[in-house]
């Protein structure tokens, strides 16, 4: 017979029970969303009110601060120490979380969602491919205001003209720009120098590096040396075809231009490269090396690696003491050289709770002539600011590759056109894929009959047939 | 067999097959198939593993072994410093935490539901139990994109946006656990229930005592399922996660993949992905018997 205990006393089964209710009692908790810390210390803290305070935002104010970046932690961390600098010393009531890390094609579902759904972050990394894009959906603020109200440091006259026109929507300043980039021709001397002495000439072309990679092209298989990888892509087949007198689109971009002859003249010279010559490697081939990228340059198999500019310090890293490298410039033709890239941003986000306090972060880093060298010292983008830009040369290559500026930064900038992305260009990249990847990727040489296909195509979309 | 069959009934070896007809041809062609198809089943295998054999020498890599070329599969010097290294580098614990406190209880809570669902749908009649139980269905045929934005919307009404919770709720109510649920009941003996009820059981206690009891395999199935499908879920984790101190092991793996963009540590990123593996594996080692079982019979009482 099972003796009831009373009072105090707790059977087995009430224990468990009570032991079942803690623990999810304490689950429950765990999983609450984190509160924002109490700031009394913070509170009593000397702010401060200098010329990076607009006196738009309340020096009390309060809240969490989100910034979102598809940065990892390599690139991100340099910007942390201004960011909660700026917030410590001026909001100090204010939390700031920043997410960085977020996968480049994750990020581009992640942060309309957060926008749609009505809990943006409130500041985000934007990129020039959505520069359009964002304004066009409303789903960017406008800092247009803001700029004409405090302009940023050395408004407008240093700032990268070329990149300020990106950030800009039918007349509207929708993000600032925080870094730029050049195309450039990275080169294994070892594999070059006895076919082209180095620095390469400014006015050389493409004609010239079509050439040059067919010589350098050596061996078989698994043993193959290229003589150049040129990936190929639409802002490819664009730096090729505006080198020889065409553009891709009509400049508004509300008609396609791929059935114009030297738009095909250009597809079938990159097509040569590596279906005709065999000197740049197909993707099949870099797949069954099982290295691409930068990784096949620096694995010393590559002579000349289209690449752009934010590239080098890594690929340095990467090379080490390998083989001697250098620097050539985005060959030139009859309508000049375009080794311009163009770059990225930072923009407040439609439905920020802080959108004041977003733009004076923003210009507070992005246009500081004391943090500017910093976020350009790594090797990384070229600061916003053309007085500064030289600071995105990796630090001491003057004497290591000293043409390094010459090629990358001077001769980068000598034709800033720029690849215009447009609202519909994520819709219009499918095309590109599904006309082009037979081409370029499988290798199929029907390139005219391709080239009218993905025109007629793209002013169907663009609403010009 | 059927060949056996023709040759007793006719008394004659049937046409065109020759000495196949015979015991002992019928054995060696028997074996023969067999080898055929163990050596097709051990090809499948091996191309299945492969890739996780790969995972898991690479974490035993140098990072300069990684980036060799040709590949060698075999590290020159198995480095289990490597597994300490990414515990310093990333709050492996913490993800770890999340994931598990994710997963378990989304998987406690889905088994819940879907039993009383799949019991209410089995076992009880009442007026459109069928037509609800389509339109319950019919759930599963929204692709989780479309409901992205309203479920996030409800999320923020909630004040659930950055919280564990967002991660959990959502997943509690399965219609494929549900379905799985109820086709398992409805192989069960209705004379089990209809016994209890003379007993005076009711609705609950019959469920409780009586047909849980015998759900267990499918009850096994849908808990490896569920809790694998949590373990691993990354989108949404993605979209509505933004702390660093909530990140599951899926959201740390991408985020460590990105730490440096052109020197990735395979070796370490590799060296996580083990261990978030790791208790996948050990689930659904434990749970094989249960989980194969449970497909089975569920397909067979399903159909019945």
């Amino acid at each position: 017979m099972k003796e009831r205990k009373t009072g105090l006393q707790m059977t087995r089964r009430d224990w468990l029970r009570f032991m079942g209710v803690s623990g999810f009692a304490a689950g429950l908790a765990a999983c609450a969303p984190p509160g924002v810390a109490p700031a009394d210390d913070a509170a009593d803290a000397e702010v401060l009110v200098d010329r990076w305070t607009t006196g738009l935002v309340d020096p009390d104010i309060s809240g969490t601060f989100r910034i979102i970046s598809w940065e990892g932690e390599g690139e991100i961390d340099k910007f942390i120490p201004f960011i909660e600098g700026f917030f410590e010393e001026r909001y100090p009531n204010m939390e700031v979380e920043i997410e960085s890390g977020v996968p480049w094609g994750d990020y581009w579902t992640k942060l309309p969602t957060q926008i749609a759904g009505g809990d943006p972050p409130d500041l985000a990394w934007q990129h020039q491919s959505r520069g359009w894009v964002y304004p066009d959906k409303g789903w960017s603020h406008s800092m247009q205001q803001y700029v004409e109200s405090h302009p940023p440091d050395g408004w407008p006259d240093d700032w990268e003209p070329k990149m300020i026109e990106m950030s800009t929507y039918k007349g509207e300043l929708h993000s600032l720009p925080y870094g730029w980039v050049t195309w450039g021709l990275f080169v294994n001397r070892d594999i070059t120098d006895s076919i082209q002495e180095y620095p390469f000439p400014d006015d050389w072309t493409w004609q010239d590096l079509r050439e040059i990679a067919k010589e350098a092209t050596s061996g078989e298989g698994m043993d193959k040396i290229y003589g150049c990888r040129i990936p190929i892509f639409d802002k490819t087949l664009w730096a090729v075809s505006m080198t020889w007198g065409a553009d891709l689109f009509d400049t508004e971009r509300t008609r396609g231009n791929f059935d114009d002859p030297i738009v095909e003249e250009a597809a079938k010279y990159l097509w040569d490269l590596r279906w005709t010559d065999g000197s740049s490697p197909t993707p099949g081939d870099e797949q069954a090396m099982g290295l691409g990228g930068e990784f096949l340059f620096a694995s010393g198999r590559i002579g000349m690696h289209m690449g752009i500019s934010d590239i080098a310090a890594r690929l340095d890293n990467a090379i080490g003491d390998k083989f001697p490298w250098g620097i050539a410039p985005i060959p030139t033709g009859p309508n000049g050289r375009f080794g311009y890239e163009g770059g990225a941003q930072w923009m407040i986000p439609a439905g920020s709770k802080f959108p004041e306090l977003a733009y004076e972060l923003t210009r507070y880093v992005l246009s500081n002539e004391d943090i500017l060298p910093t976020l350009g010292i790594e090797g990384s983008l070229y600061p916003p600011r053309l007085s500064l830009a030289e600071y995105g040369l990796p630090k001491g290559w003057e004497e290591k590759i000293p043409n390094a500026k010459h090629a990358l930064l001077t001769l980068g900038l000598e034709q800033p056109t720029y690849y215009q992305y447009f609202t519909k260009y994520q819709e219009w990249s499918a095309l590109w894929s599904k006309w082009m990847d037979p081409i370029f990727v499988e290798g199929k040489d029907n390139i005219k009959e391709a080239l009218v296909g993905l025109n007629n195509e793209t002013n169907e979309l663009l609403g010009a047939a | 067999m059927n060949t056996i069959s023709t040759e007793a009934v006719q008394g004659r070896p049937a046409a065109g097959l020759g000495a196949g007809t015979s015991p002992m041809g019928t054995e060696r062609s028997r074996l023969l198939g067999n080898l055929g198809a163990w050596g097709l089943l051990s090809l499948g295998g091996i191309i299945m593993l492969v890739p996780f054999l790969w995972m898991v020498l690479m974490s035993f890599k140098s990072l300069d072994e990684v980036y060799t070329f040709p590949p060698q599969i075999l590290p020159n010097q198995f480095l289990f410093s490597n597994y300490a290294e990414v515990w310093d580098q990333v709050p492996v614990a913490r993800f770890f935490s999340n994931s598990a406190t994710v997963a378990i209880s989304a998987t406690l809570g889905v088994l819940l539901t879907s039993s009383l669902g799949g019991y209410s749908f089995a076992r009880i009649d009442y007026p459109g139990r069928n037509t609800i139980f389509l339109l319950y269905l019919s759930t599963m045929m929204i692709p989780f994109a479309v409901i992205m934005i309203p479920l996030f919307v409800q999320m923020r009404m909630l004040g659930w946006i950055n919280s564990l919770y967002a991660l959990i709720v959502p997943g509690l109510f399965s219609a494929w656990g549900t379905f799985l649920m109820r086709q398992f009941m409805m192989g069960i003996p209705k004379e089990l229930e209809e016994a209890a009820e003379i007993d005076g059981c009711g609705h609950f206690r019959i469920y409780s005592t009586i047909i849980m009891p015998l759900c267990k395999p499918v009850l096994a199935t849908l808990a490896i399922f569920t809790f694998m499908g949590f373990w691993n879920d990354f989108l949404w984790p993605l979209i509505v996660i933004s702390s660093r101190d909530l990140k599951t092991l899926p959201l740390g793996l991408a985020g460590f993949q990105q730490k440096v963009a052109l020197n990735t540590p395979w070796h370490l990123v590799m060296a996580l992905a083990v261990v978030s593996v790791l208790p996948i594996l050990l689930i659904f080692i434990i749970g094989q018997k249960y989980y194969v079982r449970g497909i089975v019979t569920s397909g067979l009482k399903g159909a019945a």
